[in-house]
C-alpha cells in the first residue's frame, strides 16, 4: 500500500501532463500505442487502392519482401501495385506528415506562438524556387529516375531559411520576432519568384503549380531513401530537447538561470526541423495544414507536455496524412485529387470541432 | 387568276427566302461546329460576309469584311492561317506561336497567358483569336471593342471536325474559302485513309493505350481530340471518360492495374524518355513497357488544333500498326 501511494499520486499528474512528475518511462506505453495504432493505419492503407487486392495477399507481397522471408509466388502486376507504388507511397506521406506535424509542434515551441508552422521561416517558398527552376529549365530532367528536383527542392528551401535567419541577425542575436518577420518577407519574394516565373514559361505552369499542390503519385522507394533519412535524424535530436522546451514555454530566464543557453537550443532545434521539413518538402511539394493543426489538436487532447506533443505529434501527423491520401485517391477511383484540398477540407472540421469543444486554451504552458 | 398568280409567286417567294435563310442558317452553324464533316466538303464556296460565329462564351462574333489586323493567341489558329496562306492579314501571334518557320520568326510577338491588353489593344487589331480566356481577357477586350472570336481549346474543340470545323471558319474570316475547303479535303482524305483501313481490325484486338502529358501521370480523356485519334485507331483510351475532367491525373496503380499495351509519351520535350519510363519502380509489370511499345510524340503535332494534327494521327497509326500503315 505504502508503495502504491506515490503511483497513485503520479497518474493524475501524467493525466493532466504536469511535466514536472511526468519520467520518459511513463511514456513509453503512450509511445508503444502510438506507433502500433500508425503501423496498423499504414497496413490499412496499404491494402486499400483503386485495384482490389485482398488483405492477406497484400500482406504476403508485403513479408515476401522482408529478408529471409518466402511467401510463394505473386501475379507481377500485384507485387508492382503493392511493392513498388502502394508501400512507398503511404511509407513516404506518413514519413511527410510525422516530419510536418514534428517539426510544427518544434517551431510552435520555440517561437511560443500557436500561428507558427513549419513553413514559417521559409522552407517552403524556397523549395518551390529550387523545384520551379529545374521545372522551367531547358536541361531534359523532369525524368523522375535520379531526377534532381528533391535536391534543388531541398537547396532552395535551406538556401531561404539561411537567408531568413542572416536577414533577423542584428548585433550577433536573434530575435524570434526579427526571425519572423524576415520569415514572412524571404517567403513573399520567393513566392513572387514563382509566380513570375510560372507566368514567364506558361507551358510548365501546370507542371509547377503540380509540384506546389504537392502529393505522393510518384513516390518511390528512392525518394522514401532520399528523404528518410534527414527526417529521422532530425527528429531524434531534436526530441532530447523536450524537457527544455517544457521549461521555455514557462519562463526563459528560468531556463537561463539552469545553465542552458536559450538561444542555442532554439537556434539548434529550428536548423534541425527546418532540415527535416526541407527533406519532406523536396519529395512531397507543399502539403499545408499538417504542420499547423496536428500539433495543436494532439495539444488539446493529450496536454501541453512536449515529451508528449512532439512524439505524438509524429505519430497522429504520420497516420493524418496517411489517411488523407487514402482519400485523395479513392474520391474517384482511378484519378487523383490533390491532398491539400483533401487534409484542409477532412482537418478544418475536425479542427474547429475540437477547438470550440475544449475548455482548456488551445495554445500555451497550461 | 392575275392575284392568284401574285399571290402564288409571293408565297414562293417568301418560302424560297425562308428556305434560302433557313439553308443559310443551317451551313454556318455546320462550319463552324459541325459534327459530321461530309456536308462541309460538298458545300461550294458562298460570298462570306458578313460571316457569323458562336463563341464558346455563348456571345455571336460578326466578321463584316476580311480583317486586316489579326493577332492570333492561339499557335493552332496560326497554323490553319498560314496553311491558308492567309498570314499577310496578321498583325502579331502569341510566343508559342512556332509554326510554320513564318510564325516562328513573326516580328510581333505577344504573350497569350500574361496578355498585356494595352500591347494588344496599341497593335489596333481588327480581329483577335483566343484559344482559353485567362484573365478575363475576352472581357477586357469585348469593352475596348474589338473583335474577339473566341472557341476554347478544352471545350469546344474536341474532334477532328471540330478542327476542320476551325479551318473553315477561319477561311471564311480571312476570305480563304476555297483554300480552306480544299485543305479540309485532303486532310480528311488522308484520315478516311486511316478509318477505312481500321474498318478491317475487329475491335475486340484493340489494344488499350496510355497518354502521357506529364510525368506526374496527366493524361487525356476521350472528350478530347487527343481521344479522338484513338477512337481512330480503335485504341481504348485507360483515362477513359476522365472522371468527367478533360485532362485528368491517372492514379499510378490504377495505370499499372490497366496494363496498358500501348504507351504514348507527349511529354518528351520535359524529359520524360522511353529508357526513362522503362525505368519506373513498379513499370516492368506492364505490357507495353515489356514489348516496347513506348512511343513518343511530338506534343505540339497532337496538342493543337491545326492541320497538323492528322500528322499525329498518321505517326501514331504507323507506330501502332507497323504493318497495316507502311
Amino acid at each position: 500500500m505504502q508503495l502504491a501511494r506515490p503511483r497513485s499520486a503520479r497518474r493524475p499528474a501524467a493525466a493532466t501532463g504536469d511535466p514536472a512528475l511526468v519520467t520518459w518511462s511513463n511514456l513509453a506505453p503512450t509511445y508503444a500505442l502510438a506507433a502500433l495504432a500508425t503501423l496498423a493505419v499504414a497496413l490499412f492503407a496499404i491494402s486499400w487502392g483503386t485495384v482490389h487486392i485482398a488483405p492477406p495477399t497484400t500482406l504476403g507481397i508485403l513479408a515476401g519482401h522482408l529478408p529471409f522471408v518466402s511467401t510463394g509466388e505473386h501475379s507481377a502486376t500485384a507485387d508492382a501495385i503493392i511493392w513498388q507504388v502502394r508501400a512507398p507511397r503511404v511509407v513516404l506521406a506518413g514519413l511527410v506528415g510525422a516530419t510536418l506535424a514534428f517539426s510544427g509542434a518544434a517551431y510552435q515551441g520555440v517561437f511560443r506562438n500557436p500561428l507558427a508552422e513549419p513553413y514559417l521561416l521559409g522552407v517552403a517558398s524556397g523549395a518551390a524556387v529550387g523545384a520551379t527552376l529545374i521545372l522551367i529549365s531547358p536541361m531534359l530532367v523532369a525524368a523522375w529516375v535520379f531526377s534532381p528536383l528533391p535536391p534543388a527542392a531541398f537547396a532552395g528551401a535551406l538556401i531561404a531559411v539561411a537567408a531568413a535567419y542572416t536577414l533577423a541577425r542584428v548585433n550577433r542575436r536573434v530575435a524570434t520576432t526579427s526571425l519572423i518577420l524576415s520569415g514572412v518577407a524571404v517567403s513573399s519574394v520567393c513566392t513572387s519568384l514563382v509566380t513570375y516565373l510560372m507566368l514567364m514559361y506558361n507551358t510548365r505552369t501546370l507542371a509547377i503549380l503540380n509540384w506546389i499542390l504537392g502529393g505522393f503519385n510518384t513516390a518511390s522507394w528512392e525518394k522514401v531513401a532520399i528523404g528518410a533519412p534527414y527526417m529521422i535524424v532530425a527528429g531524434a535530436l531534436i526530441l532530447p530537447y523536450a524537457r527544455l522546451l517544457n521549461v521555455m514555454q514557462l519562463d526563459e530566464d528560468e531556463a537561463r538561470q539552469l545553465g542552458v543557453n536559450v538561444e542555442r537550443v532554439k537556434l539548434i532545434i529550428l536548423a534541425l526541423a527546418s532540415l527535416a521539413t526541407a527533406a519532406a518538402v523536396a519529395v512531397s511539394g507543399l502539403i499545408g495544414f499538417v504542420g499547423l493543426v496536428v500539433p495543436h489538436t494532439v495539444r488539446m487532447i493529450w496536454g501541453p507536455d512536449y515529451r508528449r506533443v512532439l512524439p505524438l505529434s509524429g505519430f497522429v501527423g504520420a497516420a493524418f496524412l496517411i489517411l488523407a491520401d487514402v482519400v485523395a485517391r479513392s474520391i474517384d477511383p482511378g484519378y487523383e485529387v490533390p491532398i491539400g484540398v483533401v487534409t484542409a477540407l477532412v482537418g478544418t472540421p475536425f479542427f474547429l470541432y475540437l477547438l470550440r469543444r475544449q475548455s482548456r486554451p488551445a495554445f500555451g504552458a497550461a | 387568276m392575275r392575284p392568284l398568280v401574285a399571290m402564288l409567286a409571293a408565297a414562293l417567294l417568301v418560302a424560297g427566302a425562308a428556305c434560302g435563310s433557313d439553308s443559310k442558317k443551317d451551313e454556318s452553324k455546320a462550319t463552324a461546329f459541325a459534327d459530321d464533316p461530309t456536308p462541309i466538303t460538298g458545300i461550294s464556296p458562298l460570298p462570306n460576309y458578313p460571316v457569323t460565329a458562336q463563341r464558346s462564351d455563348g456571345k455571336t462574333l460578326t466578321v463584316a469584311q476580311a480583317p486586316k489586323r489579326i493577332i492570333s493567341l492561339s499557335p493552332g489558329a496560326t497554323e490553319i492561317i498560314f496553311a491558308l496562306g492567309a498570314e499577310k492579314s496578321l498583325v502579331a501571334v502569341d510566343k508559342y506561336s512556332d509554326f510554320p518557320e513564318g510564325a516562328k520568326n513573326f516580328p510581333e510577338k505577344v504573350d497569350a497567358f500574361e496578355p498585356n491588353i494595352e500591347a494588344i489593344a496599341a497593335l489596333k487589331p481588327d480581329l483577335v483569336i483566343v484559344a482559353s480566356d485567362t484573365a478575363g481577357l475576352v472581357a477586357k477586350l469585348d469593352e475596348l471593342k474589338v473583335p474577339v472570336y473566341y472557341a476554347d481549346i478544352d471545350k469546344d474543340i474536341r474532334t477532328f471536325n471540330d478542327v476542320f470545323g476551325q479551318i473553315r471558319l477561319l477561311g471564311q474570316i480571312t476570305d480563304t474559302d476555297a483554300k480552306a475547303l480544299d485543305l479540309i479535303k485532303s486532310l480528311s482524305e488522308r484520315v478516311n485513309k486511316i478509318e477505312v483501313s481500321m474498318q478491317a481490325l475487329p475491335s475486340q484486338a484493340a489494344p488499350n493505350v496510355y497518354h502521357e502529358l506529364d510525368s506526374t501521370y496527366y493524361s487525356a480523356s476521350d472528350n478530347t481530340f487527343v481521344g479522338d485519334i484513338y477512337r481512330i485507331l480503335k485504341l481504348k483510351n485507360i483515362a477513359g471518360d476522365g472522371g468527367g475532367v478533360e485532362y485528368p491525373q491517372l492514379t499510378q496503380e490504377a495505370i499499372i492495374a490497366a496494363n496498358p499495351r500501348i504507351i504514348v509519351l507527349a511529354d518528351e520535350a520535359f524529359g520524360v524518355t522511353i529508357e526513362s519510363v522503362k525505368a519506373r519502380p513498379g513499370w516492368g509489370a506492364i505490357t507495353a513497357v515489356q514489348n516496347n511499345k513506348i512511343f513518343a510524340i511530338d506534343p505540339n503535332i497532337i496538342s493543337r488544333p491545326g492541320p497538323r494534327i492528322v500528322d499525329a494521327l498518321e505517326q501514331l497509326a504507323k507506330d501502332v500498326y507497323p504493318q497495316r500503315f507502311e
